[in-house]
């Protein structure tokens, strides 16, 4: 893994459900990251989890490829929805089952 | 290299006003008065609250209320703000939480601010910790 765009890419067209996050679900090195993972815990699908911890160059090389700025970053269907406060945000409003649900009916 | 890595953007008398220096390490820390005259830049007419999350200059937690979100999906009212603030992270600031909301979500929306570091977990604390020790 080069962390070039083409990979990165490539993960989040593969998984409908992607947290670029500081550590892992269950071993969160960051509050954020830890809230995010939990978000997508409730939804209750299965997510992809990449710790951008593994390797110095992951941060920059994601962040420049989605401009956005800040980790941690969750994706459905490919498409950025923000970070964690997004995430929660859209998880209590229902709005995240919504987009994962149309993403998945159309797929 | 990616832009953000090396930044010129941030005045030091930023960094010496913000009066929470723990230890003189020459560590990159800003004052909540200027996260707020830079998110003012992104978004004039909003109101902004920031909150300094741990007095280490380099988390914060920042409402941003204006009529302007209103249609807009959360995800385009953060970049209206990143597109300033993406300038200043990592360094110096290192954690940026936004709520950005119209004034009839903030009328509801009660106590925003999320401390990342409230369970005492993350790679950063020990440093914060270090550094308000010294």
């Amino acid at each position: 893994m080069d962390w070039t765009e083409q990979e990165i890419q490539a993960i989040v067209d593969e998984h409908a459900l992607v947290l670029f996050m500081k550590g892992t679900p269950n071993e969160p090195q960051c509050g954020f990251s830890n809230r995010a993972a939990q978000v997508l815990q409730q939804l209750g699908e299965p997510f992809a989890a990449v710790n951008i911890l593994t390797d110095p160059r992951a941060i920059p090389s994601v962040c420049n490829w989605a401009d956005f700025p800040t980790m941690p970053q969750v994706y459905v269907h490919g498409e950025l929805i923000g970070g964690s406060d997004i995430a929660l945000e859209m998880l209590q409003d229902g709005s995240l089952r919504e987009m994962f649900d149309a993403g998945r009916d159309s797929n | 290299m990616p832009s953000y890595v090396l930044n010129f953007n941030h005045p030091r008398k930023h960094r010496l006003k913000a009066g929470f220096l723990y230890g003189s390490t020459g560590a990159d820390m800003v004052a909540a008065e200027w996260v707020e005259s830079e998110v003012l830049k992104a978004v004039p007419e909003a109101l902004v609250e920031v909150i300094d999350l741990h007095g280490s200059g380099d988390h914060f937690h920042v409402r941003i209320i204006t009529e302007s979100f209103e249609g807009m999906r959360p995800l385009q009212r953060q970049r209206m703000v990143l597109e300033v603030m993406k300038h200043h992270i990592p360094r110096p600031i290192h954690a940026l939480d936004l709520k950005c909301m119209t004034p009839k979500q903030a009328e509801t929306a009660g106590d925003t601010a999320f401390d990342p570091h409230g369970g005492g977990r993350g790679i950063h604390i020990n440093r914060i910790n270090r550094q308000k020790r010294e």
